[in-house]
Order: C-alpha cells, then sequence, then structure tokens
C-alpha cells in the first residue's frame, strides 16, 4: 500500500483467508484492470485487486447499451466479456505485477469443467495470490444456478478446491435468493476459504421516451449506494447464522463509498470490505475511506481494524 | 537526464546545425547553448537548449520569437530519419482541473474551458476525450454514480499564436512530429441533454472538475493531401482540433458542418480566444461571413452549411450535401480522407456513402461508459476485421475508429 503511512498499515493490517493484505479495501471484480495503477500511482488503501470475471472461452457479452445510471446507483449488463482465460493469462496477468498487492483472480463458468480449468490454470500462476468464485453474475444464462441451487454449488466448490494448489477460495454469493444463509452453507461446506457478498441485485430501467428498456440486455444488475443497506443486511445475516460459527471470514461488497460505509459492513461482521462502482466517480477513494477508518479506529483506542469485525451482529 | 556538459551542449547544437543546413536553412548561433534556422520568407526556428530538452520557439519576424515546444535529446536522432511522430504516449491521468469559464454559448450549449497544469504535460490528440465528474456535491453529499465523457474541442498551446498556427505547415514535418508541445488550457463543448450535462453548467470559474484524460486513440492524421470533416450537431465539437492539427500538416480541410437550425451554428464559432461579443445574429448574412471566416483560419478551405430547418446554408441532412458533391464531382478523390462525428444515423449514412465512393474515412463513435478506461467493458461497439467480429472498447481501442471496421447495427 504505496503512499499510505506506515502508522495507519499497521492499525488497517488485514488477513482474507490467509492472504496478507496492508488495508481491508479490495476493488471489487469487474470495475478496474492493472492500467487501475496509471490513475491511481501508488494505490494508496487498497489492499488487494480482484480481477474481472474470466471464463474459459472468450465471451463478447450483451448488446449495448450495458450500463445505465439510476437515481442511486447504476445497473450494468456487461454479459461477461472477456478474452477467454488463455489470453487473459497471457495478455493481462503480467500487467498486474506492477501493481505490487494481492491480485485475486474471479472466475466463472457454464459448466463444472468449465470452473475446473480456470481454477487450475489461474491458481498455478504465482501472480494470483487466490481465485473468488463468481456463481452469481444475473446476466449470463445459467449464472444463477449455481449460485442458488445449494447441492450444486456445494459440488462445485469442492471439485474447484481441489485444484487450487492450497491457495484460498472465496466464493462470491447473489443476493437474489431468498436465504443468503443457505448458499454460504452449501460453499463452507463445499471447502471455501472465505464468503463474499454481495454481487449486484437484479435490476431494470425503462425509457418512458421510448417505452423500451434501456438496457441491451433489457435487465442488469444494481450496484452502487441504493444498494448498500441491502449488503449490510446480507453481511449480518451471514456473519450471524453461519460464519461467525465455522470462522469464515467475510469480503462485504455493496454501495460503499465512504468510510462510513465501510464501517457499517466492518461492524455488520465483514473481515474485508470491497469497493466497486464508487470506483467509476472517485478513483482514489480508497485512500479517503482508508484514512476515515484509521481514524475513527484511532478515535477509539482500537490498536487494529480486525477489533471490530461483528460488533454490531447482536 | 543528467545536465548535458558544455561539450555535449556543443554537439547537439552541431546537430541541429547539420540538420537545417541540409534543409536549407542558414543556421547561426546566438549564444553558447542557442541557434537559430533562418530563411528569407519562411518561420525563423529558434532552439535553446535547456537540460534535457530543447526549447523550440518559432518568429515570423525576426524579433518576436513564440515558445512552440520541446524537443527531447533522445529524439533528436529521429529528426533525420522516418520515425513516427512521438505524440502517442497514453498518460491517463486522474486529476482537479482548475475551472477558467464555463459560458453559455447559445441555448442549451455551453463552452468548458479548463486549465492543464504545466509539469508534466499533457500529450493531447484531437479526438481524445476526458471523462467528467459533472457535479460538485456539497460535503456528505451523494455525487453523480458515473462521469461523462466529453471530447477535447479546442487545446491552447502555450505560447499559442493563431497566425503563426496558420504557416505550422512550413516547419520540415520530421521537426513538427516530434516536438512536445506544451498544451495549457483544453476546452469541451457540450450540449445539455440530461441529469449530467445539466450539473455541468453549475460549475463555476476557479473551481475545479475532477478529469480522467487523455483518453482513448483520438484522430490519426494520415498522408492524406484533402480533408471532408463532417459534422452533425454537437458532433461539430471535436473537428475544431482536427482542423487545426490538419492545417498544421497542409491538408485542405472542407467542412460540412450540419446543425438542427441556425441559432445550434453558434458554437461552431467559439474558440478559447473568441470573444463572444463578435458573435452576430445567427440566420444573417454576417453570420454565415463570420463561420466561414472562422473556419477559413483554422483552416478550412470550404464551409458547407445545412440546417433541417433551412434557417441557415442548405436545407436537408449533411450527408444529403455530401452525397450530392461526391456525385457531382465537385470534390476531390484522391488522397482524401473523410472524418465524421454527430449522431449514430448521420455516422451510418456517412460510412455507406464513403463505402460507394471507395474513400478512407474515420468515425468518432459514442457510447454509454463507466470507466473510460478499458477495464469494464461497459462502452462496446461491434466491429469487424479478418478475424470476424468483436466487441471492441469504444473507451480504448476507440472513439475513432474506421469506418469500414464498424458493423452498424442499431
Ligand atoms: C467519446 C465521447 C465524446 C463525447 N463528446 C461530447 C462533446 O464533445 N460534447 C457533448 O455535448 N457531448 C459529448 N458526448 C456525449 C456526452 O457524453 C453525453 O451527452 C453525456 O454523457 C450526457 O450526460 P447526461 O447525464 O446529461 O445525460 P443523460 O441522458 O441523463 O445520461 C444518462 C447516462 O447516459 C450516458 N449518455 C447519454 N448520452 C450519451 C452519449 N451521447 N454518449 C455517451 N453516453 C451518453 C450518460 O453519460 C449517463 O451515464 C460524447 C460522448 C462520448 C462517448
Ligand atoms: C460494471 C460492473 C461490472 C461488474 N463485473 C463483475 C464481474 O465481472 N464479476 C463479478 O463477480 N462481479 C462484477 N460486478 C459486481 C461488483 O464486483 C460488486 O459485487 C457489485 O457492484 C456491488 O458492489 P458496489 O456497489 O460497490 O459496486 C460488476 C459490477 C459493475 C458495476
Ligand atoms: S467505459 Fe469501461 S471499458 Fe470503456
Amino acid at each position: 500500500m504505496g503512499a499510505m503511512s506506515t502508522a495507519a498499515d499497521n492499525i488497517l493490517a488485514s488477513q482474507l483467508a490467509g492472504i496478507r493484505l496492508a488495508s481491508p479495501l479490495v476493488v471489487a471484480s469487474g470495475i478496474f484492470g492493472p492500467d487501475y495503477a496509471e490513475l491511481v500511482p501508488g494505490l494508496p488503501g487498497v489492499g488487494a485487486v480482484i480481477t474481472k470475471t474470466i471464463t474459459r472461452e472468450p465471451r463478447s457479452g450483451n448488446k449495448e447499451p450495458r450500463v445505465v445510471e439510476t437515481r442511486a446507483g447504476i445497473l450494468n449488463a456487461i454479459g461477461l466479456q472477456n478474452p477467454g482465460v488463455h489470453t487473459f493469462i497471457a495478455r493481462e496477468i503480467p500487467k498486474y505485477r506492477r501493481l505490487d498487492i494481492p491480485v485475486i483472480a474471479s472466475i466463472a463458468g457454464n459448466t463444472i469443467e468449465d470452473y475446473r480449468t480456470c481454477a487450475t490454470l489461474l491458481a498455478s500462476l504465482d501472480e494470483v495470490r487466490g481465485i473468488e468464485l463468481n456463481v452469481s453474475c444475473p446476466n449470463v444464462k445459467n449464472g444463477v444456478m449455481f449460485g442458488s441451487d445449494a447441492c450444486m454449488l456445494e459440488e462445485l466448490v469442492g471439485i474447484v478446491k481441489g485444484c487450487m494448489g492450497g491457495k484460498p477460495l472465496i466464493v462470491k454469493l447473489t443476493p437474489n435468493v431468498t436465504d443468503i444463509a443457505v448458499p454460504a452453507r452449501a460453499a463452507i461446506d463445499g471447502g471455501a476459504n472465505a464468503i463474499s457478498l454481495i454481487n449486484t441485485l437484479h435490476g431494470m430501467a425503462i425509457d418512458v421516451k421510448t417505452q423500451r428498456p434501456i438496457l441491451g440486455n433489457r435487465v442488469g444488475g444494481y450496484s452502487g449506494i441504493g444498494v448498500h443497506p441491502v449488503a449490510v443486511y446480507l453481511v449480518h445475516r451471514c456473519y450471524t447464522a453461519v460464519c461467525r460459527e465455522r470462522f469464515i471470514p467475510i469480503l462485504g461488497l455493496g454501495g460503499v463509498a465512504t468510510a462510513e460505509d465501510a464501517l457499517e459492513l466492518l461492524l455488520a461482521g465483514a473481515t474485508c470490505v470491497g469497493v466497486g462502482t464508487a470506483l467509476f466517480r472517485t478513483p482514489n477513494v480508497c485512500a479517503t475511506i482508508a484514512a476515515g477508518i484509521a481514524t475513527y479506529l484511532r478515535d477509539r483506542c482500537e490498536e487494529s481494524v480486525t477489533a471490530i469485525i461483528g460488533k454490531a451482529a447482536v | 537526464m543528467d545536465r548535458p556538459g558544455e561539450q555535449q551542449h556543443d554537439g547537439y547544437a552541431r546537430e541541429l546545425e547539420d540538420y537545417g543546413q541540409a534543409l536549407g536553412y542558414r543556421c547561426r548561433r546566438t549564444a553558447p547553448d542557442a541557434l537559430r534556422w533562418e530563411r528569407p520568407g519562411a518561420l525563423t526556428v529558434a532552439f535553446t537548449l535547456r537540460n534535457s530538452f530543447i526549447d523550440v520557439a518559432l518568429a515570423a519576424t525576426p524579433d518576436t520569437l513564440t515558445p512552440w515546444g520541446r524537443l527531447p535529446y533522445d529524439r533528436l536522432a529521429h529528426l533525420t530519419g522516418s520515425a513516427p511522430p512521438a505524440c502517442d504516449a497514453r498518460d491517463t491521468r486522474c486529476l482537479p482541473l482548475t475551472v477558467l469559464g464555463n459560458t453559455m454559448l447559445c441555448p442549451g450549449h455551453y463552452l468548458l474551458r479548463l486549465q492543464l497544469p504545466p509539469e508534466p504535460a499533457f500529450c493531447l490528440q484531437p479526438g481524445q476525450f476526458f471523462h467528467l465528474a459533472c457535479d460538485q456535491p456539497p460535503d456528505g453529499g451523494v455525487p453523480l454514480a458515473l462521469r461523462r465523457p466529453f471530447s477535447i474541442h479546442n487545446i491552447t498551446y502555450t505560447g499559442f499564436d493563431r497566425a503563426l498556427l496558420a504557416r505550422a505547415g512550413e516547419l520540415p514535418a520530421a521537426l513538427r512530429d516530434q516536438l512536445d508541445r506544451q498544451p495549457a488550457e483544453v476546452t469541451f463543448l457540450y450540449k445539455v441533454v440530461g441529469r449530467g450535462t445539466n450539473l455541468l453548467t453549475q460549475v463555476r470559474t476557479g473551481q475545479t472538475v475532477d478529469a480522467i484524460g487523455p483518453c482513448g486513440n483520438g484522430f490519426a492524421v494520415g498522408t492524406e493531401r484533402h480533408a471532408l470533416l463532417v459534422a452533425g450537431g454537437i458532433g461539430a465539437a471535436p473537428l475544431v482540433a482536427l482542423a487545426e492539427l490538419l492545417r498544421s500538416r497542409n491538408v485542405a480541410v472542407h467542412l460540412y458542418l450540419g446543425a438542427l437550425k441556425s441559432e445550434f451554428l453558434v458554437p461552431a464559432l467559439c474558440r478559447p480566444d473568441h470573444t463572444l461579443t463578435r458573435h452576430p445574429v445567427p440566420g444573417t448574412p454576417e453570420f454565415r461571413r463570420l463561420i466561414t471566416e472562422e473556419f477559413a483560419e483554422i483552416g478550412a478551405a470550404a464551409v458547407h452549411i445545412c440546417t433541417d430547418d433551412g434557417s441557415e446554408g442548405e436545407k436537408g441532412f449533411v450527408t444529403e450535401v455530401l452525397a450530392r458533391h461526391l456525385t457531382e464531382g465537385r470534390l476531390p478523390t484522391d488522397d482524401v480522407c473523410v472524418y465524421a462525428c454527430g449522431p449514430h444515423g448521420m455516422l451510418r449514412a456517412t460510412a455507406q456513402l464513403v463505402g460507394r465512393h471507395a474513400l478512407d474515412c474515420r468515425v468518432l463513435l459514442e457510447e454509454r461508459m463507466a470507466c473510460g478506461i478499458g477495464a469494464c467493458y461497459a462502452c462496446t461497439c461491434t466491429t469487424v476485421g479478418a478475424a470476424g467480429t468483436e466487441k471492441k472498447r469504444v473507451c480504448k481501442d476507440g472513439p475513432v475508429f474506421d469506418a469500414k471496421e464498424i458493423v452498424w447495427e442499431r
């Protein structure tokens, strides 16, 4: 964590399933790639970055428009466009070396075999410190299935866990389920080392002039400040119902834009906090959030950010 | 870079002398670390050797030197070779830029002027854009979630001098291409269409606007002798900087300017050094004369104006006028490149038209964006190449594309 002072480093030092982080703040999947460091030299306040979701074969994604701003956040329907795992490893992974902070690779697939291939290839790389399993992307046909069918999820996680070469596996859950504790338990039973949530909520926007949906894909995923209370609730539910007793850390994300937002997630039970949509508007927002968390901790004479995890989970 | 010793300076100075002489200049040392190229009737070029670069200034008369650009020492060798233009470094930054002005030009159209920091200097190309945070949320207020992209409308360089610019085409091409010019100010011409652009009108002089830029590829100006610039509505914005660039490369510019009605042509008149009080009433002959004059000054050989309602120039779409001119043989067809910017339908029509006439054509596309730097794949367009169709990113692979490459879906 380049430019932050060392005093702040100590107080913010965290760990996510064995990956040591200088700050609990993680760049969420699909937001920025390695070029991000060009915009924000040194990435102050950032503890780790998660890559956009990678699939086995290249994907060309959805019809445009793919993003639309709503009153309290944005909708996106990118459709997991990516060059495929082989090209990604050849062209993108080397660029991540420059960042000098832990990189976690996000993967998705339509079959268990897809996941297995991606996980095996990516986990074998020195540059990749862990894998995040995206079982919750609502934009792709069948994408929701792995995340919302507990039996299938447990099987998938078990198989992927087996090809990680001992590296940590994070399972990212979709909020679009009746009870988040069910897939959380399934993922942990399958061997997940951490749970991350939330991915985007299903959403839609309609142009009243043309009377047509705005997104090319018609429906999309809702993220940004509007989803924050949902994220706080779901992190709290996961923590109290499953993760606390199983000692499984949570990467909490959804609508974080300020230190207070991040603190809420930590207090609800998250070990680390992801930042996504807010980075589009403010690429260096993690520096401000990290500084705000550090001040909060010092004001309360806490020695470490880990001391407040789950404090509101009563 | 270390300070070059006197001996080294002398070596660089002699290299410049040899090169100038080969081009037919008389070379004169004016100080141990300064020299000039002089030739009757031509612009005088003055070089001053500094720490890691050479300051280059131009003069139309011997006593009025205007700073023009910098030549890093490591590019001296390129002067004699055929190296590509040096200014293609894409150093996209995220910075708060000070607002020098934000004024309404005509109903719904504004000119935003932002100051650029001197060091490190930006390297800007016409056709590139900046991704701007359009609002100034009060403390604790909720900001817009997304930035808004706006094309570079005009670039003002340190030592900007329009009379000199008009003659920059006289400079030896290799020297011109290897110079780093120091942009001091960048302007944006924007039309108010929704929430973001409405908030942008509230920004005041002296405040800052957070800007990510420069983004995208910009126009690759080729070796063509004639350029047809086709602009629809606010699409005129990026073509002003392009016209100036073409002018500095001795390319003849034919401008086709289309607007909904005459008053929306006003923005086409504006330049950073333009005083708005000179704007005559749209629809008058004086207005027409001014538009033609203004564009002539930045290099347009001919200006054709059309409005949808016929309130100025010809009635109809700009592409219809262009089509007629092409069919009637009123335009050169050899060594021509078409540059188009405007609404999607206009671009599609232009692409089809130039396809029929087998002309090269570059289009500036617009698409909704999130990151603006090529990471999120929000802003894609469908392209076709040797390897089949591919979704490319407007913000990174574009916004300028070869018209042949685009699959016009919508
Ligand atoms: C490369 C590029 C260069 C541009 N240059 C200029 C320029 O020089 N002058 C100018 O007036 N406009 C320009 N535009 C269009 C400008 O970005 C939009 O008018 C602006 O984003 C509208 O924002 P809004 O909130 O006022 O409108 P709203 O309609 O409320 O915007 C809603 C959302 O859609 C997006 N959006 C709407 N229209 C467009 C559009 N045409 N292109 C991309 N995104 C859009 C907005 O960014 C926002 O996220 C350019 C667009 C691109 C992609
Ligand atoms: C444009 C965009 C692209 C995204 N792409 C991915 C992705 O590829 N994989 C994934 O797991 N999540 C993706 N997400 C979801 C985010 O990682 C995050 O879970 C969600 O946006 C909530 O956090 P936020 O409100 O801070 O953005 C994407 C979100 C956005 C806005
Ligand atoms: S806006 Fe993110 S890739 Fe273009």
